[in-house]
């Protein structure tokens, strides 16, 4: 190794003092072994100075907004298993989600039985009035499915600021419609109980409001993982 | 520190969001592009990123000013890339690389004449850690070495030790 070796570093970056620097290019002319060895370092610096730089992915962005959310709030984000040591992947959405999965499951049950009742016989009471029984399973069915609506709507609500303003905003009006269709099931029911369509109708419209909110849930899980894919077939199932 | 950088800090430690995002559009490009080549892939990359502002959000509190903000977000960043390799490393059950490594150095074998950037980027993975960090931060992201040492912890010797180590290694995976 030649002696002037160590200086060929501070030549290539430019901090050698001018006296100094001066004698090394000296040496230069002289030292094949230096000379090589400064045109091999500039060209890995002048190399390294130009090397690509990646674009930031936005979902990371995304991810870090709403961990910095969840932070102040109560439901913690996913995290990925590649992390460092003490950063442990935490639950998140789907537990409630698969809570409240359960209760529709109950509710269905329920509703299906409710969807083909027996023929309840009048019940003639005293005068002339005759006053019709009160169908418990339907009521009961409701109660499950409603239930079901209130956790999944509390996820969604908790976590809505996942999504962006336009994406809300669909989600606001399709909730709107089948709200007003749950309305109306129930008000010609109020005056028709044994009116049919009308319990069709509700059925209908309670099973969309579901279908809506674990789309809503399924939607925000997605934006969380930044899976662009995930979040267009949602948004494709959504639109369908 | 620049006044800049001072406000900025204060908007952030004041609580105020845009100015964290602010923060992040400045600095997560180069971070990003400085734990993928440590951690060697953009999975591990977009973790790291993500885990190195929040860390940077908790301790923002605790930014003095003692150094510039873009030293201190780096120092951050290096540590959690560094915590990361040993800890893949130790998982694998190697034995950990120090900073000093007393290797033998290699010998080039030709010349570097034009430098591909893909040749590059892939002899900068073969790097041991310590030489690659001191490399990555001096030759590709530009800090002097009296700024490589404050953010890797070591003297500045020692940084230019661990960059002439990277230049020489380079120099002989580049020339075969």
């Amino acid at each position: 190794m030649c002696p002037h070796e160590p200086l060929v570093d501070d030549y290539v970056d430019g901090a050698l003092e001018p006296s100094v620097r001066s004698v090394f290019e000296a040496h230069l002319d002289r030292c094949a072994s230096c000379s090589a060895m400064v045109a091999d370092f500039r060209a890995i610096r002048s190399a390294a100075t130009g090397l690509e730089q990646r674009p930031v992915p936005s979902r990371v962005w995304t991810q870090i907004e709403a961990s910095l959310r969840d932070d102040r709030a109560t439901v913690p984000v996913p995290r990925s298993g590649r992390l460092l040591p003490g950063f442990a992947a935490k639950g998140w959405v789907p537990v409630a989600a698969a809570a409240s999965l359960l209760i529709l499951a109950i509710g269905l049950w329920t509703m299906r039985r409710a969807e083909a009742p027996a023929p309840q016989p009048a019940v003639q009471v005293a005068g002339n009035t005759v006053a019709e029984p009160v169908d418990a399973e339907l009521a009961a069915g409701q109660e499950h499915y409603e239930t079901a609506i209130a956790d999944l709507q509390e996820i969604a609500t908790a976590n809505r600021a996942t999504l962006d303003a336009q994406t809300s905003a669909v989600l606001d009006s399709n909730l709107s419609v089948i709200d007003h269709a749950i309305d109306e099931s129930r008000a010609a029911l109020t005056e028709q109980p044994a009116d049919d369509t009308a319990r069709e109708s509700l059925f209908d419209a309670l099973r969309s409001k579901v279908v809506l909110l674990q789309d809503t849930v399924a939607l925000i899980n997605e934006m969380r993982k930044g899976d662009q894919d995930g979040v267009a077939r949602v948004i494709s199932g959504l639109n369908q | 520190m620049s006044s800049a950088d001072l406000e900025l800090a204060q908007r952030c430690r004041a609580g105020d969001g845009g100015a964290f995002e602010e923060l992040y559009r400045q600095y997560s490009g180069r971070l990003f592009n400085l734990a993928w080549r440590m951690a060697g892939s953009s999975d591990a990359a977009e973790d790291l990123l993500q885990e190195i502002f929040l860390v940077v959000h908790r301790k923002l509190d605790g930014f003095r000013g003692e150094s510039s903000l873009g030293t201190w977000l780096y120092r951050l960043a290096m540590n959690h890339c560094l915590d990361y390799l040993r800890g893949r490393q130790a998982k694998m059950s190697r034995a950990t690389a120090s900073l000093d490594d007393g290797e033998a150095e290699p010998v080039a074998t030709g010349r570097v004449s034009v430098v591909a950037r893909m040749d590059l980027e892939r002899s900068i993975a073969c790097l041991p850690e310590g030489c690659r960090a001191a490399f990555l931060l001096h030759d590709v992201e530009g800090f002097e070495h009296r700024e490589v040492a404050q953010i890797l912890g070591i003297s500045e010797g020692t940084s230019k030790s661990q960059v002439h180590k990277a230049r020489l290694r380079l120099r002989a995976m580049l020339s075969r």
